[in-house]
């Protein structure tokens, strides 16, 4: 019951009602003028009709007196015709004319509508009233002339239109409100079905998506932000779940080293010691919980997409050329052939500290994992899609084709690469800058060298509009 | 060196107090924003290291209030905002160097007793010396004692960086920030290997080393 008056406060529904008496009113107003054109003209004629008979007959009676205007009457009551002719004397009684008395109805000065009787034309006793139009003359030796016309049929065809007019106009309304009816309700069925998942969504169902019908129309494409808005909101929140899950997770094994540290610290003091190694060891756990904590948060602030506004179009070449210069000293000393390709020309539309902090990821990476002996390259091209690619390649182990998803996860670390310092955040964070640049991080195999196939990392940046 | 530092936090403020004591400077601590743009204006201090968040007035309220009245005093920021933006916005309101909390302290001595040498630049240098290590600023040429030492750029501007701050301590954030300008720490010891180069051609072939390493700090150029 609440569900059909919902549906009749809908707005579509309220609209094609509106439209529907709109279209109704217009076809009345259509069909009426259909009428007083069509009805009007027989009338008028009819009256024509009358007044020339009469005029013609009033001069037969000037010329000829009652006896030549009684033959005119009796010469043209003869045969079927719609003319009705009645001559009657002062007193009353009936001279000649077809019909048989005065009609009850008052007669006015001009013409006036009248029923007479008539025998059934298919052949009955009853009598059939017709209706009739008329003038009653009154000569001036008191004789009374009526001269009328027969517009039973016209009349007929008259309230035919009549009916017609209204049954197509409530036709044309009932119509109007039942198709208003279906289709408001179709739209409605789907906005509701869009209404539902947003209750739902708000109840903490995170995973219910809009139906589509992909035809493009105006609720299709709502639908399709609703649930680009909703893949985005997922992703926020299962991002931040993942934190705060990775965060006690790995935060948890830190923290407990460190407390070690200062409780041997602690101990060494009390016993006399000086317990400067503990305290040093807890200082160091400090600072790389810190540098954890600091990536953590930085990432989140990147995923959330805050820093989107400070992107402004600068030259790829300078950013790799600063950071080649700022790690080719450190390359060279772990023994690594170091390697920068940096053609100018290109823009991106960037924020330089963000990118230069996304290559010092991967390159730390790159030195930490190379053996020496190997190379490491880095290297800025358009790509042939125009895209721009900043990669780094090295020679070291490489990441297995079916680990490369999921390393750009935070906290994520292979087995092999447990026992190397790090929280496995670098690469989330090339991500993190990645897609706040609405670029990519590919990862594929190096050309391989003395510390396994290798593995080269890229930051792919679209080229800017 | 009087200091005056503007800080809530009681136990951090009596940390920093006591180290910079020991550092031999007079230190006041101001535990709001008010009272510490009043302190701040009547007395002649030498640095002003003022929290972000503070009681009563924002840090960087009372950064722009001192700047108003045109108080010169250099600024340290700290705060626990470290992004870029943020620390842009410190600068923008005055200040003229900007820490994260949380810091080392020797970061942060460090960092001060750069700000006042920078206060005192008198006219705009063009050579620099320490010891018998000169700088020609204009001619872009380094000499120690009489001798020509070939530099790239980059090496030139770390050294001419140590030179300006001779005597302190340079810690490596800060070399990273002032002479590559990048705010973010590298897990590689990428500065480690800049000054150990530079080192083998400005201190290998004399006597007596001059670039020395401060364990756990960071590095100080001295004659």
């Amino acid at each position: 019951m609440s569900s059909r008056r919902a549906f009749l406060r809908t707005t579509t529904f309220r609209l094609t009602l509106f439209a529907a008496a709109l279209f109704a009113l217009f076809a009345f107003l259509i069909l009426a003028y259909v009428y007083t054109t069509t009805a009007g003209a027989l009338s008028r004629q009819n009256a024509r009709a009358i007044e020339s008979e009469a005029a013609e007959l009033v001069r037969s009676y000037n010329a000829f007196g009652v006896d030549g205007l009684n033959r005119l009457v009796l010469q043209r009551s003869i045969g079927a015709s719609a003319n009705l002719y009645l001559l009657v004397e002062p007193d009353g009684a009936r001279i000649s004319g077809n019909l048989s008395t005065l009609p009850d109805e008052a007669p006015g000065e001009g013409l006036f509508s009248f029923t007479y009787a008539q025998p059934d034309p298919e052949g009955g006793d009853e009598l059939e009233r017709r209706r009739a139009q008329g003038r009653l003359i009154v000569l001036p030796a008191g004789y009374q002339l009526l001269v009328g016309m027969d517009v039973e049929d016209s009349a007929r065809i008259i309230n035919r239109v009549t009916d017609a007019i209204l049954t197509g106009s409530l036709g044309v309304l009932a119509f109007g409100v039942l198709l208003g009816a279906v289709v408001s309700r179709r739209f409605a069925e789907r906005i509701n079905a869009v209404n539902q998942v947003a209750r739902d969504v708000a109840a903490g169902d995170l995973r219910r998506r809009a139906p589509r019908n992909f035809s493009g129309d105006e609720l299709d494409e709502m639908s399709e932000n609703l649930n680009a808005m909703l893949d985005r909101i997922e992703r926020l929140t299962a991002g931040l779940r993942h934190a705060g899950d990775s965060i006690a997770h790995d935060l948890r094994s830190p923290l407990t080293r460190m407390r070690t540290s200062l409780e041997a610290g602690l101990r060494a003091v009390e016993k006399g010691e000086s317990g400067e190694e503990p305290l040093q060891q807890a200082l160091s756990d400090t600072e790389d919980l810190l540098n954890t904590f600091n990536a953590v948060l930085r990432i989140a602030r990147l995923e959330a997409g805050e820093r989107r506004e400070m992107l402004s179009p600068l030259d790829p070449a300078e950013i790799v050329a600063d950071l080649g210069e700022l790690y080719e000293a450190a390359a060279e000393d772990a023994g690594l052939e170091f390697t920068v390709e940096a053609p100018p020309g290109l823009t991106v539309l960037g924020d330089r500290g963000l990118i230069s902090q996304a290559l010092a990821n991967l390159l730390d990476n790159a030195i930490k994992y190379s053996p020496p002996g190997g190379f490491v390259a880095l290297r800025l091209r358009r790509t042939s899609t125009g895209e721009r690619e900043i990669s780094v390649t090295d020679s070291g182990p490489g990441i297995p084709e079916e680990s490369r998803e999921r390393v750009l996860e935070r906290f994520v670390r292979l087995e092999s690469s447990r026992s190397m310092p790090g929280a496995g955040l670098g690469l989330s964070l090339v991500k993190a800058v990645a897609e706040i640049h609405k670029g990519r991080v590919d990862l594929s195999e190096g050309p391989g060298g003395p510390g396994g196939p290798g593995l080269c990392a890229a930051l792919v940046l679209p080229e800017p509009k | 060196m009087r200091i005056l530092i503007i800080e809530d936090d009681k136990v951090a403020a009596e940390y920093v107090r006591k180290g910079l004591s020991e550092a031999g400077h007079i230190v006041d601590h101001a535990p709001d924003g008010d009272t510490g743009l009043n302190m701040a204006l009547d007395g002649q201090y030498d640095v002003l290291i003022v929290d972000r968040m503070l009681p009563k007035r924002d840090g960087l309220q009372v950064i722009e209030a001192l700047r108003a009245e045109n108080s010169r005093a250099p600024v340290l920021i700290l705060s626990a905002l470290g992004e870029i933006d943020q620390r842009v916005e410190g600068l923008r309101a005055g200040g003229d160097d900007y820490l994260t909390k949380p810091y080392a302290f020797d970061e942060l001595l460090a960092r001060v007793e750069a700000l006042v040498r920078r206060r005192n630049p008198g006219a705009v240098q063009t050579r620099l010396q320490v010891g018998d290590l000169e700088m020609d600023l204009l001619a872009r040429t380094v000499k120690r004692a009489g001798e020509e030492i070939n530099l790239q750029p980059r090496e030139f501007r770390l050294l001419e960086f140590l030179m300006k701050h001779a005597g302190q301590v340079v810690t490596r954030t800060m070399l990273l920030e002032k002479v590559w300008d990048y705010h973010f720490d590298p897990q590689t010891n990428v500065i480690d290997v800049h000054v150990s180069r530079l080192r083998g051609k400005i201190d290998k072939p004399y006597d007596r080393p001059m670039l020395h390493t401060v364990r756990g700090a960071g590095y100080r150029l001295q004659a």
